[in-house]
């Protein structure tokens, strides 16, 4: 049996996150596999489908989130735990900093990831395991490792968004190409999930736009604009790149299998 | 905003709807009627929902480029909910004294299908599943089953010397002619069969054999080979009825789960 770094079935990395709390600078960013060795070779450009479209993995390898606590770019573990491109002052509605404030001081101990419930949007992108991306005829799948073991679904076939969706914590997603971007709208969230492990929240009226584009072979730009007028007043954006893992496999990350993680996070 | 009578995050409904499946006919047998979801046709099926039934799709199978038969769409069962060997010709499986011992002290509030854990195979939840393929891998999507996925390999690997203990384990899959096989190692011993609980050993080694028979059905031959909690390999087969025109909902069984805390009793069908 082959060891990992991240054991299946403990929310490691939440109390490693929380509890550990060695210098940032000593904690890798990365997820599950280590970013690819800095090189003054040019990667190669992305690789393309036979219908045109730039091909986002498919099964060919992964790609590798890193941890990103805050997507604003601050909070305690800024900037070395929050590899995003810049720092946002976020426009929050009162009721929102107070949340976010409260969660930052009690160390994400109430943090909906740590008992095994799915992170949402955008922070499925922002939690260390690796995911793939499946284009279909009229879809494209997402498939996650962990922080929770489930797929997503993005519709690519016109259908617009339903009048009234269930609520949930992947929303839906509609999806089409802008050039080389597949652009994603996604409604219909339930308000229990946070958008970074710092606690920023969010309501039901979330609307995030999602652009993914393969910049090159081992590059995927990532870019959500958030907006959520009962919780901000205006809208905003995080962006990172996500690193391509070739090869790389999903394993079986089953949170919820002897979960130790929730007694551990006690705050201060 | 859509019902549907399962709605996610009560495990408890699908302890009575798998329980009615499990008692209802063979599914291929069964007239789906209209519904929102396979529960309520279920329920319909036996002649407690009324309503207006709708006839069994029926159609040729469909077939990809490569000439293999297409397996694409939106499944209800396949596998079994209630008992391993409901509809079967043997009514009880080959379990050796170790799996019967095993089995007799099984309790329902231990389920892990019912702790929001996986199915594992070839166990279904009673809700519906998609399948996906793309030319090296099959994925098989569950809507329930904790909303997680299984993955198949089509790109002619062999299992590892030593897979990591798993709940869907190491599936590798291959044609024969019209059938879909998959060889599945590397489990682990965790999940139940059904929820008699039907035991298994990290022993275990399934061979499925899908097979689309038309348009609408799809039957999944299963052997079963474990040699410790059974004496010998044994096949059980189910039915997995197409659906139309459908999508998979957002199913999170430990979303506010209230289950596990109100079975009692020894294992079996409550």
């Amino acid at each position: 049996m082959k060891p990992r770094a991240l054991s299946s079935g403990v929310v490691c990395v939440t109390v490693w996150c929380l509890l550990g709390l060695p210098s940032p600078a000593q904690i890798p960013v990365g997820g599950r596999f280590p970013d690819p060795p800095k090189s003054d070779t040019p990667s190669r450009p992305a690789p393309r489908l036979a219908d045109g479209h730039p091909d986002l993995g498919n099964g060919r390898g992964s790609w590798n989130p890193r941890i990103i606590e805050n997507i604003a770019g601050v909070g305690p573990g800024a900037p070395a735990r929050t590899p995003v491109e810049h720092v946002v002052d976020v426009p929050f509605q009162p009721w929102a900093k107070k949340y976010y404030e409260e969660q930052l001081a009690s160390l994400s101990k109430n943090d909906p990831e740590g008992l095994c419930l799915p992170p949402g949007i955008p922070r499925m992108l922002a939690t260390p395991f690796p995911f793939q991306i499946f284009q279909q005829p009229d879809r494209v799948i997402f498939l996650f490792e962990g922080g929770t073991h489930i797929f997503r679904t993005i519709f690519t076939d016109g259908r617009p968004h339903s009048k009234d969706p269930n609520p949930s914590f992947l929303g839906e997603s509609i999806g089409h190409w802008e050039g080389d971007t597949l652009v994603v709208d996604a409604i219909g969230f339930n308000d229990e999930s946070w958008l970074d492990q710092d606690g920023h929240p969010h309501t039901d009226a979330l609307h995030v736009i999602e652009r993914y584009t393969r910049t090159d072979e081992i590059t995927l730009h990532y870019e959500a604009t958030i907006d959520d007028p009962k919780a901000y007043t205006k809208s905003w954006s995080t962006g990172y790149t996500i690193p391509w893992q070739p090869g790389a496999e999903l394993l079986e990350y089953i949170c919820q299998e002897n979960n130790k993680d929730t007694p551990h996070l006690v705050g201060k | 905003m859509k019902t549907r009578l399962a709605i996610g995050s009560v495990v408890g409904v699908a302890l009575v709807v798998g329980v009615l499946w499990a008692q209802a006919p063979n599914p291929a047998q069964a007239v789906a009627p209209a519904g929102g979801s396979q529960n309520a046709d279920t329920q319909k099926a036996k002649g407690k929902g009324g309503g207006k039934g709708r006839a069994r799709i029926t159609g040729p199978t469909p077939r990809t480029a490569d000439g293999h038969p297409d397996l694409v769409g939106m499944w209800n069962g396949g596998g079994p909910v209630g008992d391993l060997m409901q509809g079967q010709t043997e009514k009880e499986a080959p379990l050796s004294q170790t799996g019967k011992l095993e089995m007799a002290k099984r309790q329902s509030k231990d389920d892990p299908e019912a702790n929001c854990l996986p199915t594992g195979v070839p166990r279904q939840a009673p809700y519906p599943w998609r399948i996906v393929t793309d030319p090296t891998h099959i994925y098989m999507l569950f809507e329930g089953n904790i909303h997680s996925f299984r993955q198949i390999f089509m790109d002619g690997r062999k299992h590892p010397a030593d897979p990591d203990p798993s709940w869907y384990g190491h599936s590798i899959g291959s044609w024969d002619g019209d059938t879909l096989v998959v060889d599945t190692v590397g489990y682990n011993d965790k999940f139940w069969f059904d929820f008699k609980g039907h035991p298994h050993s990290e022993q275990l080694h399934t061979i499925e054999r899908w097979t689309r028979k038309d348009l609408g059905t799809m039957e999944n031959r299963v052997t079963i080979d474990d040699p410790v909690m059974y004496t010998k390999k044994f096949d059980v087969t189910y039915t997995a009825n197409l659906r139309q025109n459908d999508e998979l909902m957002e199913y999170i069984c430990q979303e506010n789960q209230q289950d596990a805390q109100h079975l009692q009793g020894a294992a079996g069908l409550p």
